[in-house]
């Protein structure tokens, strides 16, 4: 298990931005219904998959598991959920 | 502690028919319901995320858990009759599984594999930042 999934909600959310920050996406998009192209800046190694050459290179299983690794990282938006309701909750 | 007594002197009923009724949560419900307003928030996001969503149509995007992402829509046809898709991606340690309406999983690949890393990366900026406070550096 990565880092980003163990420690507190606070670890865990530094760790998840970590590994978003070191692997942003730069590619020309349209989200999953194809309705808008937006564009992400900050791009480093894994920024291009969305080229061809790249992901001939690279390799379409690991471009699975770095997308699949930057989604748990993403995940992590349900620990800072779950941390933020008790703090309400103990506040009320 | 004055509702309690009228409970008991005037009998349930007619208590509440005096004061009304006034809800009362346990610690369960009060956690869910915190739990599904910040979900709605997030939600919300996540729709704006994937675009401008079609006239007459509702549509949710948001994390469920570490795992699972939801896509919901619900729209309504020209007669009338209610709609809605649920699509749900599970993420495993090296790929992203889609369920259509509950159906058989498939792999998700290609363009739609991109558009979902997409999405989930600026799901985690957006929602970090506007709901939960976070400073995150694109």
């Amino acid at each position: 298990m990565h880092e980003a999934f163990s420690g507190s909600p606070e670890t865990r959310a530094q760790n998840s931005a970590e590994i978003l920050e070191l692997t942003p996406v730069n590619y020309e998009s349209t989200p999953l219904d194809g309705v808008k192209q937006r564009t992400m800046r900050g791009a480093m190694p894994l920024a291009n998959v969305g080229q061809e050459a790249q992901m001939t290179s690279i390799g379409e299983a690991d471009i699975d598991r770095a997308i699949a690794e930057r989604a748990m990282a993403a995940g992590v938006i349900a620990d800072l959920r779950a941390y933020k309701v008790r703090e309400l909750r103990d506040a009320a | 502690m004055l509702r309690k007594t009228l409970d008991i002197i005037l009998g349930k009923d007619l208590a509440q028919k005096v004061y009304g009724t006034v809800p009362t949560f346990t610690a369960n419900q009060q956690y869910n319901r915190l739990e599904r307003q910040l979900i709605d928030h997030e939600a919300a996001i996540g729709a704006r995320i994937l675009g401008p969503t079609p006239a007459g149509r509702q549509r949710q995007f948001f994390c469920m858990d570490s795992h699972t992402w939801i896509w919901h829509e619900t729209w309504r046809d020209e007669k009338g009759k209610a709609h809605a898709q649920h699509v749900q991606y599970d993420v495993r340690h090296d790929s992203i599984l889609k369920r259509v309406n509950g159906g058989s999983p498939r792999r998700v690949t290609g363009q739609e594999l991109r558009n979902f890393d997409y999405a989930v990366s600026r799901y985690y900026q957006e929602v970090a930042s506007e709901v939960y406070g976070r400073t995150v550096t694109a």
